[in-house]
């Protein structure tokens, strides 16, 4: 029995952009039944297809764009898109979501997946109309900024026809680069990178279908529910009224506001970075597809003219407190420049803050840095840099390189070099927090606080400051988000409903006949191992499992978590057991047989 | 003493929709006795903090002090 029909469109797109060929294929049932789509989908194709320690930005690497069975449903908050891919920031497996209508407009064009390898001969624009797929010539583009490029193709393909975008960065292949559905993004890891050197400036996707679920009343009973549950929690309102950057203040007072590079997890100006100072910017408020929440706002910058979604928490914290400037505008205009640009703001503001403590500390002279005053807490200092990152121009074509790079020219500036496998860090300070710590050492694609950070523990859910237990929560909020990125629902799902609701959702639409949420938080759990198995095989180790020598060595010097490092040897030997690994983090075969993922891959070429 | 308690987000609706009240408690009072006064149901209650920092619910206050209270939250 075929997947069409059954919340899927049993049809991944395969592009050769050497050729300009395209084809079609279908998903083997096996494949959607133990991994979904999604992530796991493009994990899976991902981990096939490619050829080990082959380079990120050759031509043969794969850049997947992937929906999720629940994608174009009435599902609560399903019109995301993921991206898989090899990061050129790091050589590890790179997951990456966006909100908005990029990914339903996607399936209901007809696909669960589309996987570009090969570079177009000259700069283009990939055109999927349902079925009619096409290369078309992009040389007017090449060299337009993200919101150019945009409205540029918005003209020329219509209003209705939505669009995956790079900017300059993505070009040059700067490992920061991201991707721009819209005005949300596929930011981190550089998935833009691997897009420039495919030579393709945009995704333009035009999808005129539906998606059909296995059994329609049932599924809607279970969306009821669990849109029910997410309009219903207080915690959601919250987000309403004022978006990610709500948590600010408490974040601040339980010590873990990452504030000038993670010196300190208290930012003493939070009185104008907390989300009642940003009411003043905001002019509107809006949502993705079929989401009930509706965090996204909409600021105004009188000073620089300027709109843009946002902030969130974590461009608030890493162009704000990170680099210890309190000026709203300069945020946004800086948040602005990052998207104009096509480069992921999380990893800029880390690159600024590390640059500030570098100029600081006298490791940069203000010559290495053009001339910049990079003091902490200077708004030209932070928004002359994210120009020049955003551009690539003088030192910022250097400092683009990013964190790591960048101070393996600055011998001795390791331990505050706040990275994890190359990725900069988001917004909460392990030394504060010991899961979110343990979370950002272990995920895949370097420090991630979206792959399971338990970030409860700085919200009251736990103690922030014990080790103890700390190893479970994370490995079930791990695996938790593991489904929902392969389903794909947003994130914030999870402080509304749980895997049982999930589940329902899923048999309903598949007809998979799941037996019960336990066999739910399997498919996480195999998608984790799939990608621990994938960055295994790229040469990563246990070494790579850990903190920059700040986290760990140095104790904090104020606030609540005052004197704290972070014990992660413990942590992470107490997680490679409850994960079913050996002492040095590989999966036992025990445990991937017991997974069945040897019916996906491969056991024999596995890193033993 | 004299303590000010702060409500945030959603908690406000435990104080008529204002932000502030101001306690008179006998010397010796706690954070928990601050709470328990202030009439925002316990559950509902993230983190306390005093003077912008958290803090323990069985830490006595000062004259003076300003305690916050936080509702449960997400974001990020
Ligand atoms: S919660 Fe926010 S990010 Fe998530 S789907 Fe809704 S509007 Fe989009």
């Amino acid at each position: 029995m075929s997947l069409e029909g059954r919340a899927y469109k049993d049809c991944i797109l395969r592009v050769d952009l050497d050729t300009g060929r395209v084809e079609r294929e279908s998903i083997p049932e096996e494949v959607a039944r133990l991994l979904l789509g999604g992530r796991g989908l493009g994990s899976w194709l991902l981990y096939h297809e490619l050829e080990p320690g082959y380079d990120p930005l050759g031509p043969r690497n794969l850049l997947i764009f992937v929906t999720g069975p629940l994608t174009g449903t009435m599902a609560p908050t399903a019109g995301r898109v993921g991206l898989v891919t090899k990061s050129p920031a790091n050589g590890a497996i790179l997951d990456s979501y966006a909100g908005g209508f990029f990914g339903e407009t996607l399936k209901f064009a007809g696909y669960d997946a589309v996987a570009i390898r090969g570079v177009a001969p000259e700069p283009s624009v990939l055109v999927i109309e349902d079925e009619k797929v096409r290369l078309e010539p992009a040389r007017d583009l090449w060299g337009s900024d993200v919101f150019d490029t945009r409205l540029a193709l918005q003209k020329r393909f219509g209003d209705s026809a939505l669009t995956a975008v790079i900017g300059p960065a993505g070009e040059r292949r700067s490992p920061i680069a991201g991707i721009f559905c819209e005005t949300r993004s596929l930011a981190r890891g550089g998935g833009g990178a691997v897009m420039g050197s495919k030579n393709l400036k945009a995704v333009v996707v035009r999808g005129s279908g539906r998606v059909s679920v296995h059994d329609p009343q049932e599924f809607e009973q279970a969306v009821w529910i669990a849109s029910r549950m997410l309009r219903m929690s207080s915690q959601i309102k919250r987000m309403q009224t004022d978006g990610t950057v709500n948590i600010l203040e408490l974040i601040n007072a339980a010590g873990g506001l990452p504030t000038r590079n993670f010196q300190s997890g208290q930012f003493e100006a939070v009185e104008e970075i907390r989300c009642e100072a940003w009411h003043s910017h905001w002019r509107r408020t809006s949502a993705c597809h079929a989401c009930p929440i509706g965090c996204t706002k909409i600021a105004y910058s009188e000073r620089y003219g300027i709109w843009i979604d946002g902030p969130e928490y974590e461009t608030t914290f890493a162009l704000g407190s990170n680099t210890g400037v309190s000026d709203r505008d300069a945020i946004l205009y800086a948040n602005y420049l990052c998207d104009k640009y096509g480069v992921d703001a999380i990893s800029v503001g880390g690159i600024v803050a590390f640059a500030m403590e570098l100029y600081e500390r006298r490791f940069a002279s203000k010559s290495d840095l053009d001339g910049v005053e990079a003091r902490f807490g200077n708004p030209e200092a932070l928004i002359q840099l994210c120009e020049k990152i955003g551009k690539g121009e003088g030192v910022g074509a250097f400092l683009e390189k990013g964190v790591r790079a960048v101070s393996r020219a600055f011998p001795g500036s390791e331990s505050f070099a706040m990275h994890v496998k190359g990725l900069e860090l988001p917004g909460y300070l392990p030394r504060a927090a010991k899961g979110i710590a343990l979370s950002y050492a272990i995920s895949e694609r370097g420090a991630c606080h979206l792959h399971g950070s338990p970030i409860i523990e700085l919200l009251g859910g736990a103690d922030p400051l014990t080790t103890e237990g700390k190893a479970l929560l994370f490995r079930t909020n791990q695996l938790d988000t593991a489904v929902i990125d392969a389903c794909i629902l947003c994130y914030f799902t999870k402080f509304g409903f749980t895997l049982k609701e999930v589940h329902q959702m899923l048999n309903a639409a598949t007809g998979f006949g799941y037996r019960n949420p336990r066999e739910v938080e399997r498919i996480g759990e195999r998608i984790t191992n799939l990608a621990r198995l994938f960055n295994l095989r790229e040469g990563f180790s246990e070494r790579d499992d850990t903190l920059p020598g700040r986290c760990l060595r140095e104790p904090l010097p104020s606030g609540p978590a005052k004197g704290h490092v972070v014990e992660l040897d413990r942590m992470k030997a107490e997680y490679y057991q409850a994960m079913g690994w050996d002492e040095h983090g590989i999966p036992t075969l025990r445990k991937l047989q017991e997974l069945q993922l040897d019916q996906l891959i491969e056991l024999k070429d596995l890193p033993h | 003493m004299r303590v000010t308690v702060k409500f945030h987000g959603e908690l406000r609706k435990y104080n008529g929709g204002r932000e502030t009240k101001q306690l008179e408690l006998p010397e010796g009072a706690t954070v928990y006795d601050a709470l328990h006064r202030s009439g925002i149901p316990l559950d509902q209650i993230a983190l306390v903090a005093r003077n912008g920092s958290r803090v323990n619910w069985n830490e006595r206050l000062r004259d003076g002090d300003e305690i916050k209270v936080f509702q449960l939250a997400i974001g990020g």
